[in-house]
């Protein structure tokens, strides 16, 4: 709680130094400059994706929100992502979208702000409701990356980060001890270390449902490049590196034949059987490893990040962000963001991160009381922060949902031996190109 | 013996369900699959039931088919006795138009739909749920030719006595065919029970909302819980199960009555 | 006088139709109406441009959507005579006097009042490549496994269609309706006049001749509907490939894999939801449309020639 008291104290110090500094905003009532004006009194809706478990900790965090707020949420859930995304399409043709939403990542942000139906975050982070440039460094800077997107030209802040993910690697430390092999760190090291599980154990080497997502961008990432250009305007991939992106993962099931290509989540209960050495997922996927586990056969499961390339270690981002409708009255938007806030404060986004298992989104929450007894029992929970300043977005182009079957076509071809991984992006670069070009 | 065969091959999908509800999770997923549950894990009856508010989801499934069972039967009687018995001008436009209905793919609908929805008002409520689909031109185009076999001998007898339309179509049209309604009532109540995106898209709150909707909490964009989805799912089939048994003499008859003649 | 009775009637009947058609017109015409007003745009997420029928000019030659106009066709030669000819055949050996008819009957009808949903889920897991059923037969007998839904590979030829895939789901679509067709069937055999049949015996006729001269056309109408219904139905529902195909995973939409198992109707879903390019998306679903009722009047054109009535 001081810590919270604390940052309040010291976002009213900024506030008062930087008055009249932050562009002007269209809220109904504009507050005198440098003080925030008395919280508005209304009920918003925030829809969202999370049932289960992970949907109970976060109606209690509303709920412990409403009781300390004038502001009301109600939050609802409204199916996984693709559904919550058709049902924020519809409301968007009817007029009739909630205050504030879950959005799964930076492409359907983008076609949403393409739609005109969200406003730009930015404009509250700079209002008195907002953010002190410090408050905002203690944000992880790919987690504004991830959020931001050009608007005018400029690199703005359009959403705001929520439960965030990265891709990691899982590993058997039991398989590994038993064929001698180390946790590897570069690519060059995994391919190597797969070979030798092959040949010293019965275990599956490698499983994984291979997609865009999984090793294809971060291994391009990992050479320094890029899938799109900067603009997002054209293909990128098509390049020695993401032949080679490609190609690494040709050759390990058809050169090599040590991974085994399986369909969704499947590969989840082979490795929590004990039967494949390593896996790659989000680092949200732990808790249901261990929970498919049978009793006899427990194991600890290891986590890494991913494999380096020359350019380092990379990693996808996943998990969801929050935005505001533009539709939504002035006061409810003030208020969405009001609760935006106080969500990711240090308190509430390590309770959310300790119960859902997504990752705090502050620097500060690794020196939290709470946060600090539990990575002090479990150090795996650092292996996914440590990754974050790694984590690149998703490509934040508004067709990305036509571009990603594209492109885990490629894939797939390459997998199967179709074609050439030179093929494959060549194929895909020119329907990539057709989609961007627009009609 | 080749009835046996055909028959395990077509329920076997069902044993499948039944046998992987009672399973652990690691023994659901383990291969090769084990036929017999090691331990028969009826508590995931339990978790799935718990897991989310069933009771509720059940009673707004039952609401949803009933409803629109009642109101397609309406709907189709009184259409249908129109079509078929009385001197209605522009018939022909009329049904051409209905029958053209029956190939426009749902999904386009979906949105137009789902903005009436939220200019009337219904978003969210059971109107929503129940009066899109409480009238299909296939039920008025079945009931019709049920109308048309029944003789004309009776019609102009009624109609002598002094009997207007609606008393005809109550005292003697609908009880003659009623196996047609049987069939109408059941299909129409099937449909509503098992849909899916259209509850989904249109409710907001988990007081209206069905249980194929409510079973969506079992798979999550990380991972399927697989054993509490088929409990969750033989839940949701064991009421079309009984309701079927019970109407199952009726239906076949029904089948046997309606146009399917010529 | 008795004009004024017509009208009465007229108005009369217009009532008596009113609740139909206020329903249909207002939830099914309408939004077709709109879907077509939609596909005369430019319309991803909200209105663009108008682009008159340029949407429909692109659909000729998107590569994606022929093929979809293809597997199709594949779809429905592959799955609607099978399904119906399985169906006749379990229903002539259910129309004998059998014990536990009843039974039969309705485990041969379940599946047809499942959700689609739930059965494509199981069966997905069936024929899951890392711990399905369908595998573990394939082990069992010494047969290399296979990749099933997974496999984008053809039957006849590595790129002919259907692959893999989309036979495996053929095959769970004909289970899914061969008991629907078996309890019509059922219905048109008991519909059938015994007299006929016993005056056919008495003439000489028995087994296959009975059923190649008396009761498969006797049959006919019965037959002819299945096959229209059969058709559209298989032509425009999608829930069976859909879950299957890979659709409602983590990051996929549909059609997987490669697409080989993107049907029209899926295409349609995909573009319209997945990819949210509604303007596009109407104008595909218009053309499917047209597609399903150019062949229910060739149908019925073909058949209503050949149907034999009774009664």
């Amino acid at each position: 709680m001081w810590i919270f008291r604390t940052t309040l104290l010291v976002a009213a110090l900024f506030m008062i130094a930087c008055a009249g500094g932050g562009p002007s905003t269209q809220q109904s009532a504009q507050p005198a400059p440098g003080t925030a004006a008395p919280e508005p009194q209304v009920t918003i809706t925030f829809w969202n994706g999370q049932s289960g478990v992970l949907g109970d900790r976060l109606n209690e965090l509303i709920a412990k929100f409403n009781a300390s707020h004038k502001i009301q949420v109600q939050g609802t859930f409204q199916g996984n992502y693709d559904q919550l995304y058709q049902k924020i399409v519809s409301a968007i043709q009817a007029g009739s979208v909630p205050d504030m939403a879950m959005v799964s990542g930076p492409p359907q942000t983008a076609q949403y702000l393409k739609a005109k139906a969200i406003v730009p975050v930015q404009q509250f982070v700079d209002s008195p409701d907002g953010l002190t440039g410090d408050q905002l460094k203690d944000f992880v800077p790919a987690l504004l990356d991830d959020n931001s997107l050009p608007v005018n030209g400029k690199k703005t802040l359009v959403s705001w980060p929520f439960s965030k993910s990265v891709a990691l690697l899982y590993y058997n430390p039991d398989i590994l001890k038993a064929a001698g092999v180390s946790v590897p760190t570069t690519w060059d090291q995994l391919r190597a270390s797969l070979k030798t599980v092959k040949e010293k154990t019965a275990a599956t080497p490698f499983a994984w449902t291979p997609d865009v997502y999984y090793f294809f961008l971060p291994y391009l990432w990992s050479q320094g490049a890029e899938a799109l250009s900067p603009d997002l305007l054209k293909a990128a991939f098509n390049t020695p590196e993401g032949v080679a992106a490609l190609q690494y993962q040709a050759d390990l099931v058809l050169t090599d034949k040590t991974a085994q290509v399986t369909q969704g989540f499947d590969w989840q209960n082979p490795f929590a059987q004990g039967k494949v050495a390593f896996a790659v997922s989000t680092s949200v996927s732990r808790p249901f490893i261990e929970q498919a586990m049978p009793a006899d056969k427990k194991f600890r499961v290891g986590m890494a990040p991913l494999p380096a390339g020359p350019k380092g270690a990379k990693t996808d981002l996943f998990g969801n962000n929050l935005v505001i409708f533009a539709k939504a009255p002035a006061d409810n938007q003030r208020a969405a963001w009001i609760f935006m806030k106080w969500l990711t404060e240090t308190d509430q986004t390590v309770a959310w991160s300790l119960a859902s298992g997504y990752m705090p989104l502050r620097d500060s929450a690794r020196n939290a009381p709470a946060f600090k007894a539990e990575t002090d029992k479990d150090d795996r929970l650092l292996v996914a922060i440590n990754a974050l300043k790694d984590a690149h977005g998703i490509p934040g182009s508004p067709d990305w949902q036509k571009i990603q079957p594209v492109m885990g076509d490629a894939v797939t071809k390459a997998l199967l031996g179709q074609a050439s991984a030179k093929d494959a992006l060549t194929e895909a670069e020119k329907k990539v190109n057709d989609i961007l070009a627009g009609y | 013996m080749l009835m046996a065969t055909a028959g395990l091959v077509m329920a076997f999908p069902f044993l499948w369900m039944l046998l992987t509800s009672v399973k652990s999770e690691s023994e659901a997923t383990s291969f090769p699959p084990s036929i017999v549950p090691a331990h028969w894990l009826l508590s995931n009856y339990i978790d799935a039931w718990r897991a989310a508010p069933f009771g509720r989801y059940f009673l707004n499934s039952a609401i949803m088919a009933v409803g629109t069972a009642l109101l397609g039967l309406t709907t189709a009687s009184l259409g249908a006795y129109a079509l078929a018995r009385m001197n209605v001008p522009a018939r022909g436009v009329i049904f051409a138009t209905l029958l053209a209905t029956l190939v426009i793919p749902p999904e386009v609908t979906l949105i137009p739909n789902y903005i009436s929805m939220q200019r009337l008002g219904w978003y969210n409520t059971y109107l929503a749920l129940i009066v899109p689909f409480g009238a299909s031109v296939f039920n008025v185009f079945l009931l019709r030719q049920a109308f048309l076999q029944l003789p004309q001998e009776l019609y102009e007898a009624a109609i002598l006595e002094g009997c207007g339309h609606l008393r005809y179509l109550w005292k003697f049209a609908l009880p003659l065919s009623r196996p047609t309604l049987a069939i109408i009532a059941l299909l129409t109540a099937i449909r509503a029970w098992n849909d899916f995106q259209w509850p989904l898209i249109i409710t907001d709150t988990p007081d209206l909302r069905p249980i194929q909707v409510g079973l969506t909490i079992f798979r999550s964009d990380v991972s399927t819980n697989f054993q509490l989805l088929m409990a969750g799912s033989v839940m949701a089939v064991v009421p079309v199960v009984v309701l079927f048994i019970l109407t199952q003499r009726q239906l076949i008859q029904g089948i046997a009555r309606t146009g399917l003649r010529g | 006088m008795r004009a004024r009775r017509r009208w009465r009637e007229a108005i009369e009947g217009y009532l008596f139709l009113a609740p139909a058609l206020l329903i249909i017109g207002g939830f099914h015409i309408w939004p077709a109406l709109y879907a077509f007003y939609m596909s005369l745009f430019r319309w991803e997420i909200v209105q663009e441009g108008f682009v008159g029928l340029r949407n429909y000019e692109r659909l000729t030659v998107d590569p994606d959507f022929l093929r979809s106009l293809l597997l199709t066709a594949v779809y429905v030669v592959g799955t609607v005579p099978v399904e119906m000819a399985v169906g006749l055949g379990l229903a002539l050996l259910l129309h004998q006097r059998l014990r536990l008819r009843g039974l039969f009957r309705l485990v041969y009808f379940l599946p047809y009042v499942t959700s689609q949903v739930a059965v494509a889920l199981v069966w997905g897991w069936v024929f899951n490549p890392s711990y399905g059923v369908a595998n573990a037969l394939l082990a069992g007998v010494g047969a290399p496994e296979l990749r099933w839904l997974l496999e984008p590979r053809g039957l006849f030829g590595p790129s002919a269609p259907p692959s893999l895939a989309l036979a495996t789901i053929m095959l769970v679509t004909v289970w899914y309706y061969v008991g629907f067709h078996a309890v019509v069937f059922m219905a048109g055999l008991t519909a059938i006049p015994s007299e006929l049949i016993d005056a056919a015996r008495i003439d000489g006729a028995s087994g296959l001749s009975l059923f190649r001269h008396i009761t498969f056309p006797l049959l006919s109408p019965t037959t002819y509907f299945l096959l229209l219904v059969a058709t559209i139905g298989v032509m425009t529902s999608f829930n069976l490939v859909y879950v299957m195909g890979g659709g409602g995973q983590a990051f996929g939409c549909a059609g997987n894999p490669l697409g080989t198992t993107q049907v029209a109707a899926l295409y349609v879903f995909d573009r319209f939801w997945c990819q949210t390019q509604l303007g596009y998306a109407s104008a595909a679903a218009f053309v499917l449309g047209l597609v399903v009722l150019a062949i229910t009047a060739v149908n019925g054109r073909l058949f209503s020639r050949r149907v034999v009535y009774v009664g």
